[in-house]
């Protein structure tokens, strides 16, 4: 049961394959969305990269696993990591919990500012995923 | 994100006498060997939980079921089939295995003596090849007839499952673990067996398919129970370290390199007993074991390692235990590496993820 309605927060930016971004300055804080961690329903583990690894704008940059499936995680942006959610480790049900806050997967400093443009914005996203609920 | 999981060509999708049950309810539905089947509904860790702690309701109408009758229709099971059902009573099972002469599995079975013939239940996934095989040995005094359309099948798993069932039927005391009867449940005609696939007291219970919608709500409304789909049905078992045919055993596979010896009987004859007997004496070249990860989750087809990082066998099953919350799997390995305690690795997306050889089940039998 896909209880309550998806949400998509204002001011982050996102991808057609349900990632975001929240971009202040040169640092981008990536995650996965809400419709995103519903369609997985139970994340069971969560694989990330370490910190100084580089991230390639839409490449994998790590793994999340439901009780079905392995998904890949692309990453919005380039850049090379400066911190990682360690928590992810020991609870990876806040992808679920809290998908835009707590559930956070790895900070990022960005190499190519222009690579935003690419991305989408809230209102963009919503139309995304209301099309899809259709 | 990407999914990298593959989905199976189109062809003629099935669907259970509950699919639209299952839609109201919310369930996400996937092909499993062309059927469309709920994989889990509230999510796979809560429907586990539930059927743990109080119980769970699965449609298994997926399951291939079978009416062997004639004459000689036990001696046709016997002769296929390595388990003894020459002992069973009227509405007793039995587990069992179907061999090729050189004894790899064609598919594993449970057998039910009824009164008037023998009730199958085999696996969706290994239909076509058990039917061919059935159909070449079959003689002219069996009928083999598939039922798998007409009946429908439930299962109510749990420790509750007694309590639920005893309040809409009668006489349910009398069905032992792993026997059978027939009885009416909420007025409605079925045969219910006391068996399951959680390692939990429960019943697998059978009816028309026209009283199937009636049946499930029926029981529904009988007690706080959860739908459950196949993604639970799946990490029940594997806690349990019950095999699952297509997977942990495939064309490729023995019963003796399973565990399965305990359904292999070497005083009666069957087809691939002498195959058998040979690998039984010159040893299996490979074993079937119980995983536990220090940290991530082994699925089906990752190599397992050994201490020098060489590749030593490789995960059938594996997924998150919800009731351990660590990565458990099923996995071929060398007989030497088939002890208790015998530190292995598994190789994730290039990584090795550490971990043992346990026991199974990985959870103790609660029943």
């Amino acid at each position: 049961m896909s209880a309550g309605k998806t949400i998509v927060k204002d001011g982050l930016f996102y991808t057609d394959e349900h990632e975001w971004a929240r971009i202040e300055g040169d640092i981008a804080v990536l995650g996965i969305t809400d419709h995103a961690q519903k369609e997985l329903r139970n994340v069971v583990f969560v694989e990330l990269p370490e910190v100084g690894d580089k991230l390639i704008f839409r490449k994998d940059f790590g793994y999340v696993e439901s009780t079905k499936a392995v998904n890949s995680i692309l990453s919005p942006v380039s850049g090379e990591v400066i911190e990682v959610n360690n928590k992810l480790e020991d609870n990876p049900e806040l992808v679920n919990t809290d998908p835009y806050g707590e559930g956070w997967m790895v900070k990022v400093r960005m190499s190519n500012k222009d690579e935003q443009k690419q991305l989408m914005d809230s209102n963009a996203y919503s139309e995304l995923i209301e099309n899809l609920n259709k | 994100m990407n999914n990298d999981s593959n989905t199976m060509g189109k062809t003629d999708i099935l669907r259970t006498p509950l699919y639209q049950t299952h839609i109201h309810l919310g369930a996400r539905i996937i092909e499993f060997h062309g059927w469309e089947m709920p994989v889990e509904y509230s999510g796979t860790m809560k429907e586990h939980k539930a059927v743990r702690e109080s119980a769970g309701l699965f449609d298994i109408s997926h399951m291939i079921k079978l009416k062997v009758k004639g004459e000689s229709s036990l001696e046709f099971l016997q002769s296929i089939s390595t388990n003894d059902i020459s002992k069973l009573n009227n509405n007793g099972m039995k587990y069992s295995i179907v061999c090729r002469d050189d004894g790899t599995i064609v598919d594993d079975i449970v057998m039910i003596r009824k009164e008037e013939h023998f009730f199958l239940i085999s696996n969706t996934s290994r239909k076509e090849i058990l039917m061919n095989w059935l159909d070449k040995h079959t003689e002219e005094s069996v009928e083999i007839q598939d039922v798998t359309s007409d009946i429908a099948a439930l299962a109510l798993q749990g420790p509750d499952s007694d309590k639920i069932i005893s309040g809409i039927s009668d006489n349910i005391d009398n069905i032992r673990f792993w026997s059978g009867g027939k009885r009416k449940i909420a007025g409605i005609d079925t045969y219910i067996t006391r068996s399951g696939y959680t390692g939990e007291d429960g019943f697998e219970i059978y009816c028309r398919s026209q009283d199937t919608e009636q049946l499930w709500r029926s029981i529904m409304d009988a007690g706080d129970i959860e739908p459950a789909g196949l993604g639970a049905r799946d990490t029940l078992r594997l806690e349990m370290g019950y095999i699952l045919s297509g997977m942990d055993i495939t064309d490729e596979n023995n019963p003796l390199e399973a565990g399965l010896e305990w359904a292999v009987k070497w005083r009666k004859d069957f087809i691939g007993k002498d195959a058998l007997l040979k690998i039984k004496k010159e040893g299996v070249k490979r074993k079937l074991v119980g995983i536990k990860l220090d940290r991530g989750i082994p699925r089906h087809g990752y190599d397992i390692v050994g201490s020098n990082n060489e590749k030593i066998g490789s995960v059938t099953s594996g997924n998150i235990s919800p009731t351990l919350g660590i990565g458990i799997g099923l996995g071929y390995v060398k007989p030497e590496y088939a002890f208790i305690d015998t530190k292995i690795g598994v190789l994730i997306r290039n990584k090795i993820y550490y971990g043992m050889v346990v026991n199974t089940p990985f959870l103790e039998a609660r029943k």
